[in-house]
Order: structure tokens, then C-alpha cells, then sequence
């Protein structure tokens, strides 16, 4: 298995994918890389990634930190096929271990960024299906709410409040409990 | 398989950890209530992108099915109070996925009222919810009502469960008052609306009684019952209705005294039995279980196919003779089995002519539960029995007395340690051996010193006098008794085994904590 398995990982590895922005910047990014996007993936299997992929509701500054994100994750998947094979000594788990905190720093990093950036990318992940990034990035928005008052989440959001005062008063006495 | 991995770790004291802890969480929560003022997502700069100048897209204007997301990874409490933000927010409410129901839910815990008063408020609760639910998009049911006692009748639970378990649900949770367990029966036919997406299945104290009509249960992959009244047949006729079963937990089901794990069932990786009073014989015929989990007396257990076998825990703690059980009866279902467990209460080991041989096991975990006389020196038989051991595991406690066999004893100034003879062995795979709860025994250091004779691969043995850093990495709570029997253990290791220590062993001694163990020898009092 080691010897094919690794061949077919190069081979794959090798093959390079052009995305391009929407404004029209060029980035040639490893197929192990780009197929972290669900949508890619199928267009790759559907054989249509020739003369790149044009990538029209993502900006060149967001697509950089899609890539950056999925590169960095990619060889975290890498890495997992790796450590399933004979090896399942503590010391490896050790390495797992260290491995995984080191994704999680980088996980944080990457999301201190401000809002507007924060929306572009759930929406950028939403669009090209990357279920890791799309969840790390919806995450940090709904960790933001908890804890708040209806109030204070449309002031922090500028969420206009389209409820008439009635429907307000009733949905309130529904929840009451998770005011208390 | 944990444990050796744990050699540098250091053990800390409990106290030492507590203030940690206690510090981690005020700085966390410092951290998380600055996440809510100064974070990014809430600068004080951000209301100026309200301005007509610079749009920017708002949460209330993301599309529907990606704000629906992030409301979904919101705890329910701070989920239905962002249901009254807007008319998006409470449609997004209104098919919330993920409807876990506990005490902590309605933060009853910390609210002093009677207890009744608080089980009508939590039954109350559940109840405009789920009748408020539109019913599409749960994905998550799970009902933790046991506290809830006569409050919770079978009438609220039938209306409940129909209120949210419809095709679509992955995970259904029943934990219910035990008062209902004679009068609730948990109908066919709501697992069957189910029967496509739902993985995960778990019911307490209720009566289950499956019939084939209830179909194909094509994506179920793991099942708990837990004193679930259902009968043996019944049990089979659930067993065919599922073919991608990976974990199975039988607990507490009395009506069963036959267990029989068909064939068909080509996933199950994960068998756990536990106490089923009336239970007398297990059959497994799933071909891939790898790891079994066992905790009830010991009683005769086939595997048609136990070369999958990887991972074993026979629990025989409250009972006698798990041991004993283990090294005459378990041969024909551990030709692979790599990590054994045990644990037992009472034991009076008579050494085989010819003992069950463990050729692939590789680590061995026993537990001797408060065995107060028990000859330690006869777990040889199981070093025998392992020819590829590689870590040995042995907690010796937890000791509520000094020993009555200790090797030290007050009167008696002899140093020399007349030693049992038993008939040679070598272990040359053995590289870490820990003792838990390591007392003054006689038998004990006898075990501890024959180890060290017959590991030439030793690398790694830790004598831990105190009840264990095992598993938290810090110190355990021990008795005045417990402390005085772990500095005799102290004293027995300096005495007989320290001087036996290879040069290519590194030896961890772990005393009694100077800071929480060591003061309760100054309390005052007569030892019991």
C-alpha cells in the first residue's frame, strides 16, 4: 500500500489548478489543496478546470485567505492519512497531539480579522463549499452572540427590527426563560 | 496504551491545580467578555459602516441557509433569544436544529426553588418550544428529563416526540424519569418516520418493543438502551431492522438473559454490556467487533469470529473471580487481542495446570478494587500468560487500612526479604510497568521485584504510592489511613526495591502530596 499509495499522493500533488478572482488575479494552487472546496472537486472531476477556474464572487484579497486557510488544512488531511498506518504509539499521538494545537493557533490567527473580511469569507467558503471554513467562520459570528440581548445584536450588527411591537411582545413571552 | 504515554509527564498537585484552574477560568472569562466589547466583530468603529458611505453586508442580510447556519451553532438559550432580533431570526428560530434539553437549559440548576416548581417550569419550557417548532430541520432531540420525576407524564412525551422526530433527524436522546419506566413505551412508528437519517439512538427507563414493521433503519449507527424493557425477541427483531450498527450498549435491560449479536451486523466495531441482571450468555457473531466492553459477573461469552477482536474491558468490580475467569476461560476469544482491562473485587487465584495464553497481547491493565489481603505475587500468572506484554498497568488500591501483610512491620528489624520462588520466565518486550496505590504488601514488592529480574527490556517503572495520578495528572483524594499505608510503600520501595534497579531502568517514585496528603497525618484522632 505505501509504495503506490505515496506514488498516486505525488502524482496528485504535482497537478496544479489555476483559480482566478474576480478580479481577475491568477492563483496556482495544488489539486490536494484546491479540492478542500467542494465545488471545485466537481469541477475538477467533471473535467473542467482547464484554463482555470473563474472564480467570479471572490475577490482576489479573500481568495488569498481561502488558500491560505486551505493550504494550511490540506496538509493537516495529509498528515491524517499519514498517522493511520502502523504507527499507534503514544509518542505518535504525541506529534497528533501537537499537530492539532499547532491547526488550532492557526484556526485563531486566521480569524482575527475584521468584520467586513469575517462576512466575505463565510460567504467565499459558502460559495466554493468548504464545510471546515464555512463552520470556523459561522462559529466565530455565533460565539459573538451568546450571552447577548435581542438589542444588543442588532445594534452590533445593525439588524433593522422588522417585528411589529405585537409579534415582538409574543415571541418574548414564548422565550421568556432564556431571559431569566 | 495511554499510560505509556505518559512518561514525562509530572504529576501536580491538587490544590496547585485547583488555583490553575481557577485562574484559567477567570483570565477565559475576562477573554470571552472582551471578545463581546473590543473583539473584531464589534469594534466601536463599526457602527460608522451603518453610514450611507461604505455598505457593508449585514448577518440579517447574509443568504438565508448560511444565517440559519450560524444561529444553529448557538446554544439554545442564546438561540431563542436572538429569535425576538428580527422576522429572519425567529423563521430561522422556529427550525432549530439542535433542541437539547436539560436542567442547565433553563438554568434550573442554580435556581433554589423546590424542586417540583422547577420540574413544572422545565416541562413547561419544553413544551412551548416543541409546540412552537414548525418541525422541519431537527436534527437533534435530546430529552435529559430524569429529574423531572412524576411531573413528565407519557402524555407530554408522545406529544413531544411527535412534535420534533420526522424524517431528517440524526440523533434521538431519551432520558426519562424512571417513575415512567412501567408506564411509558416508546412507540414503533416514530422510529419508523425516522427510519432513513437517524444515526443515533439512545432511550433510559421506558419500555421498547420493535416489530418488523418497523422497516429499514439504513443509517443507524450507534444505539444505547439503558433499562429499556424489551425482550430477547424483540431485541433480534430491532438487530434486523439495522444493518450499519457501529456501537452497541446494552445496559441495565433485565428481561435478557440471552444476548445474541447477529451476524449480519458487518460495522459493529464497538460491543458494550453492562449489568443486565438476568443476563447468562453472550453470543457475538458481528465478524468486526474490535472492542468490547464487559462490566457485569463473569459469565460464558462467545465470539464466532474473534480474530477482530483488538481492545477488552472484563469489569468485574462488586463481583469475584474476573481474574481467575480471565486466565482459564478467555482463551478461545483472544487469539488477537492486544489491550486487555480488568478489574475485580474479590479473587482467590488457583494457578491453572495450563493458563490461557495472551500471544498478541500487548498491554495489560489490572485494577484490584479494595482487595484488602489479596496476593499480589499471584498476578505472575497473567505476566506468564503474556509473552508480548509490553506495558503493565496495576492499580494495587485504593486501601482504606494499613495493610495487615505489610512487609514492614514495627516490631520486626529483618531487611532481608525471604522470597516465594516460582518457576522462571522471561518477558522481553516489557518496557514500562506502573503500579498504582503501591503499598507495603509483602506481595506486592515480591510482584515488583520478580518483574525487574525478569525484564531485560524494562525502561520505565513508576511506583505511585498515592491513589493515582492516572488519569486527571493530579493528585487523588486519600484517606489519613490511605496516606499512612502510601508512606509504608514509600519506605518499602526504598528498602527492598531501589537497590534492585538496573541502570536501564529509570524509576519514578510518587509520594504523598506534602500539601494535601501529608497534613492530614496531623489531624487528630485515632487511626481507625
Amino acid at each position: 500500500m505505501a509504495s503506490a499509495g505515496s506514488g498516486d499522493e505525488k502524482a496528485a500533488a504535482a497537478a496544479m489548478i489555476t483559480l482566478i478572482s474576480s478580479d481577475n488575479e491568477k492563483f496556482e494552487v495544488t489539486e490536494a489543496t484546491a479540492t478542500l472546496s467542494q465545488t471545485i472537486r466537481h469541477m475538477i472531476e467533471d473535467g473542467c478546470t482547464d484554463g482555470g477556474v473563474p472564480l467570479p464572487n471572490v475577490t482576489s484579497k479573500i481568495l488569498a485567505r481561502v488558500i491560505e486557510y486551505c493550504k494550511k488544512h490540506a496538509t493537516a488531511a495529509a498528515g491524517e492519512e499519514g498517522s493511520s498506518s502502523s504507527f499507534s504509539d503514544a509518542a505518535f499521538l504525541e506529534v497528533d497531539r501537537a499537530f492539532l494545537e499547532e491547526l488550532e493557533e492557526f484556526d485563531d490567527a486566521f480569524l482575527e480579522v475584521d468584520r467586513a473580511t469575517l462576512f466575505d469569507l463565510i460567504l467565499a467558503a459558502n460559495y466554493l463549499d468548504i464545510k471546515g471554513l464555512l463552520n470556523l467562520t459561522c462559529q466565530k459570528v455565533a460565539d459573538s452572540v451568546k450571552g447577548k440581548t435581542p438589542e444588543q445584536i442588532r445594534e452590533m450588527y445593525n439588524i433593522v427590527n422588522d417585528l411589529t411591537p405585537e409579534e415582538e411582545a409574543e415571541i418574548r413571552r414564548e422565550t421568556q426563560w432564556a431571559f431569566e | 496504551m495511554s499510560s505509556s504515554g505518559d512518561q514525562n509527564r509530572k504529576p501536580m498537585c491538587r490544590s496547585v491545580w485547583l488555583r490553575r484552574q481557577r485562574a484559567k477560568m477567570k483570565h477565559h472569562g475576562s477573554t470571552v467578555s472582551l471578545a463581546g466589547t473590543r473583539g473584531p466583530l464589534c469594534q466601536k468603529g463599526d457602527t460608522k459602516f451603518a453610514g450611507n458611505t461604505a455598505p457593508v453586508l449585514e448577518l440579517d442580510k447574509l443568504p438565508e441557509d448560511v444565517l440559519h447556519h450560524i444561529h444553529s451553532l448557538v446554544p439554545l438559550r442564546d438561540a431563542a433569544r436572538a429569535a425576538c432580533v428580527s422576522h429572519r431570526f425567529l423563521r430561522s428560530w422556529r427550525r432549530f436544529p439542535n433542541l437539547t434539553f436539560n436542567w442547565e437549559t433553563f438554568r434550573l440548576n442554580l435556581d433554589g426553588g423546590p424542586l417540583c416548581e422547577r420540574a413544572k417550569k422545565f416541562a413547561n419550557g419544553i413544551h412551548h418550544i416543541l409546540q412552537n417548532h414548525s418541525g422541519t430541520g431537527v436534527k437533534t432531540l435530546d430529552l435529559q428529563v430524569r429529574p423531572c420525576g412524576d411531573v413528565i407524564t407519557a402524555n407530554h412525551l408522545d406529544i413531544w416526540l411527535q412534535a420534533a422526530v420526522k424524517s431528517g433527524i440524526i440523533k434521538l436522546a431519551l432520558d426519562i424519569p424512571r417513575i415512567q419506566s412501567i408506564r411509558f413505551n416508546f412507540s414503533c412508528s416514530l422510529i419508523s418516520s425516522a427510519a432513513s437519517s437517524l444515526q443515533s439512538f439512545s432511550l433510559s427507563y421506558c419500555g421498547f418493543h420493535p416489530t418488523p414493521t418497523i422497516g429499514c433503519l439504513r443509517s443507524l449507527k450507534n444505539v444505547s438502551l439503558t433499562l429499556v424493557h424489551i425482550s430477547e425477541d424483540e431485541l433480534g427483531c430491532f438487530f434486523d431492522c439495522t444493518i450499519s450498527l457501529e456501537k452497541l450498549e446494552v445496559a441495565l435491560c433485565d428481561d435478557i438473559t440471552f444476548l445474541k449479536i447477529p451476524s449480519h451486523l458487518h460495522q459493529l466495531r464497538i460491543l458494550r454490556v453492562f449489568v443486565c441482571r438476568r443476563l447468562q450468555v453472550i453470543e457475538i457473531n458481528a465478524p468486526k467487533v474490535s472492542t468490547f466492553l464487559f462490566r457485569a459477573p463473569p459469565m460464558k461469552i462467545s465470539i464466532s469470529n474473534p480474530s477482530q477482536l483488538k481492545n477488552m474491558t472484563m469489569n468485574g468490580q462488586c463481583y469475584s473471580g474476573m481474574f481467575q475467569y480471565a486466565l482459564t476461560k478467555l482463551q478461545p476469544i483472544t487469539s488477537n487481542l492486544q489491550t486487555l482491562t480488568l478489574l475485580s473485587s474479590v479473587e482467590a487465584l488457583n494457578m491453572p495446570v495450563s493458563p490461557d495464553r495472551f500471544l498478541h497481547l500487548r498491554n495489560l491493565k489490572i485494577y484490584c478494587c479494595g482487595m484488602d489481603n489479596f496476593d499480589y505475587f499471584s498476578l505472575v500468572y497473567f505476566l506468564k500468560a503474556c509473552p508480548t506484554l509490553e506495558s503493565f498497568f496495576l492499580s494495587a488500591g485504593p486501601h482504606f487500612d494499613l495493610r495487615r501483610d505489610s512487609i514492614i512491620h514495627e516490631y520486626s528489624h529483618a531487611d532481608s526479604l525471604h522470597r516465594r520462588r516460582t518457576a522462571e520466565f522471561h518477558q522481553s518486550n516489557l518496557k514500562k510497568v506502573t503500579i498504582t496505590g503501591f503499598c507495603s504488601a509483602k506481595s506486592l514488592i515480591e510482584l515488583t521485584c520478580l518483574i525487574l529480574e525478569s525484564s531485560s527490556s524494562l525502561r520505565f517503572l513508576v511506583l505511585d504510592t498515592t491513589g493515582g495520578y492516572d488519569n486527571t495528572g493530579i493528585c487523588d483524594c486519600m484517606e489519613r489511613e490511605a496516606v499512612m499505608e502510601a508512606l509504608r510503600g514509600v519506605e518499602a520501595i526504598k528498602k527492598y526495591i531501589k537497590g534492585k534497579v538496573p541502570s536501564s531502568v529509570h524509576l519514578e517514585v510518587l509520594e504523598p502530596c506534602g500539601r494535601c496528603h501529608i497534613p492530614k497525618l496531623r489531624k487528630l484522632g485515632p487511626a481507625r
